[in-house]
């Protein structure tokens, strides 16, 4: 249940950092539905033209074009046409029976909120082959396409290396590290972690014993500053103002890689992904599929992994990439068994009530 | 045709009258608000009685469950309080503004509109580097040995008030000066000739006369500060969550429309119930100012 660009460039806690070129995207609505309107009723029979992707955009698109847009075009002919996704919007143009976009790029667990809500349509499995995959990133609407990890990070100044932090108990430990946590406000992500650090099993996380979670987050309720923005995880991290925290590999690789304070390890990580999907009623399913498809290729999947440290759901993908790569990637043979996948279909569910109980939670 | 034909008949005046011209201008700006502010508010009411079945479950669950009724409070309490300094602030710096002519009063405008020409989101991250532990607040506070170790500024009701203010300030700042500029001195000469001091000359005759600028600067800063959002969310703690948080999680993450419609009603109507109220006051004030 993460974030959207609901307010332009207002980035709002996003894995993936994002920018809004709003001219690039209204020339791209504009065309868009125009070509849509006139066409779209008489060539469900030929190959169309081209198809409409939206994603969060910034640095994920790019690594999606190099990896998926521009070999894709090359093998097929069809051509790409950039969109961004905004999840309310996705729901209004389903609502109105006229999807504008054919593939939209969704986090997991708002893909399962989607799917909840039928508002997706269904894939033609038997394009996929399941064994390929990663176990559980298939579903019947949608597919991971990626994975990156929530993880424990620590500033390298305020935290001595013999006090760094290896698990969420560590985290918890006020005695250990002084000074504020840096942790996302909001109820996904920051349940899970405050159960790994009250000792729960991975493999027991789900379904979540809320209650517990918020016994857990009792104890250092007072030592928290929130973010809400995944830029300011990096700034409260890397100026120190909090010494400890949570953040995502993705945004920390860069400033750590350029030398900044911070460090980070997948030691009980939560993989938290990113989601290929169509709005339901969608156009140009055919191409759609078979974009989504041409994704998942391990070639592609590596190619994706080498411009952004994020993890391929294809097994063979891994074979693919070397060991400085595949040190920096979530779903790498080390680095996956460490962490544990976020279940979406929980928060589908439970989300709600759960967000609701957050919100009363933090500010009591 | 037929009317046409009847029309080349009729004097040219007549067929450019000005009440048709305002017409013919007017059907612009009306349809665009109708079309897209009016409807779209309309459904986003009717929705929020509507669905998921009619009736008013959906302010039943806003007024008993969650945090709303909460988060209302202290988004009122948050957008009075920006309010009233905006307030105390602007109205000495904008009576500066007003004594001041030709290229003075340009640098003064342009340093008042320069920070409305910068993005909310930059400023505020601005406000985070200025206010963190090592940032530029603490580090002259040490050296001025006011305090030995770095004290926590972000993320308290001072980082939220200050990045507020900040952004609110030109809106009240720009129709006090408006206001005050156009205040005839020749009646304040008036009132000292008749012998009132400078007490009485500010509260008899100054500020009456500047009162409407003042009320159009308080309604601007006031509503616009209830629908703030990127703001706390940035620079405020735990407690600082705005109501307009909550509307956008039932709306985009949620999807819970029905929910997030409630409560746009209700802040609307929160909103308009404070604008009849203000504007009542003000009318009783200025009519005892007389």
């Amino acid at each position: 249940v993460a974030l959207s660009n609901l307010e332009g460039d207002y980035i709002v806690a996003t894995r993936s950092r994002k920018r809004v070129d709003r001219r690039h995207f209204l020339k791209v609505a504009l065309s868009a539905s125009a070509a849509g309107a006139v066409f779209a009723p008489y060539v469900a029979r030929a190959q169309a033209a081209e198809i409409i992707v939206a994603t969060s955009g910034g640095k994920l698109e790019e690594a999606f074009s190099v990896a998926y847009y521009e070999p894709f075009t090359k093998k097929t002919g069809i051509k790409i046409v950039k969109a961004t996704t905004e999840y309310a919007k996705l729901k209004a143009m389903v609502d109105a029976g006229a999807p504008e976009w054919d593939v939209a790029q969704v986090s997991a667990d708002q893909a399962a909120v989607f799917s909840r809500q039928k508002l997706l349509e269904p894939f033609d499995l038997s394009l996929f082959d399941k064994e390929a995959l990663l176990p559980g990133v298939l579903f019947d609407d949608y597919v991971i396409v990626d994975l990156a990890a929530a993880v424990i990070a620590w500033n390298t100044k305020s935290v001595p290396a013999d006090k760094a932090p290896r698990t969420w108990a560590d985290v918890w430990n006020l005695e250990r590290i002084k000074g504020d946590r840096a942790f996302w406000k909001q109820a996904s992500e920051t349940l899970e972690i405050a159960l790994l650090a009250d000792g729960v099993e991975p493999s027991k996380l789900y379904p979540l014993d809320v209650d517990r979670a918020f016994r857990s987050l009792d104890k250092i309720k007072k030592n928290i500053t929130w973010w809400t923005a995944g830029a300011q995880s990096v700034q409260l991290l890397t100026s120190g103002e909090t010494p400890v925290g949570y953040s995502w590999n993705g945004r920390l690789y860069e400033p750590r890689t350029k030398g900044a304070p911070v460090d980070f390890h997948f030691n009980q990580s939560l993989f938290v992904a990113d989601s290929f999907l169509m709005p339901k009623g969608v156009r140009r399913k055919r191409e759609a599929m078979q974009f989504i498809a041409f994704a998942l290729q391990p070639e592609n999947q590596a190619n994706f992994s080498r411009a952004i440290p994020y993890g391929p759901v294809a097994k063979k993908a891994l074979t693919l990439l070397d060991a400085q790569t595949l040190a920096l990637l979530p779903s790498s043979e080390e680095n996956f068994p460490k962490g544990t996948l976020q279940n979406g279909a929980w928060w589908a569910e439970n989300g709600a009530k759960a967000n609701e109980r957050f919100n009363s939670w933090i500010i009591s | 045709m037929a009317s046409s034909v009847v029309n080349r008949r009729a004097p040219a005046v007549r067929a450019w009258s000005p009440q048709r011209v305002y017409l013919l201008l007017s059907i612009f700006p009306i349809s665009f608000f109708g079309l897209f502010l009016l409807w779209p508010m309309a459904r986003v009411i009717v929705r929020s009685f509507w669905e998921p079945s009619p009736g008013l479950q959906n302010f039943v669950h806003i007024a008993t469950m969650g945090p709303y009724v909460a988060v209302f409070g202290a988004t009122l309490q948050i957008a009075a309080a920006v309010t009233l300094i905006c307030l105390v602030v602007a109205y000495p710096f904008a009576y500066l503004a007003s004594r001041l002519h030709g290229v003075a009063f340009k640098i003064y405008v342009g340093l008042v509109l320069i920070p409305l020409w910068t993005s909310v989101v930059v400023r505020s991250f601005a406000w985070m580097v200025l206010f963190q532990r090592n940032g530029v607040i603490n580090d002259a506070l040490m050296w001025m040995n006011l305090i030995d170790q770095p004290i926590r500024l972000l993320q308290t009701p001072l980082s939220v008030g200050v990045g507020m203010v900040h952004i609110m300030l030109p809106f009240m700042i720009l129709p006090i000066v408006t206001s005050m500029r156009s205040v005839d001195p020749v009646l304040i000469r008036a009132g000292a000739i008749l012998g009132a001091g400078p007490f009485r000359l500010f509260f008899r005759v100054y500020l009456p006369l500047t009162l409407p600028g003042v009320t159009a600067g308080i309604l601007l800063v006031f509503i616009g500060s209830l629908g703030f959002y990127i703001t706390p969310a940035l620079l405020g703690g735990a407690r600082s969550t705005m109501i307009a948080v909550l509307i956008r999680q039932q709306a985009s993450e949620m999807l819970n429309w029905p929910l997030a419609s409630a409560l746009s009603t209700t802040l609307l109507v929160v909103t308009l119930l404070f604008f009849v109220a203000f504007t009542r006051l003000t009318r009783r004030f200025n009519e005892a100012l007389g």
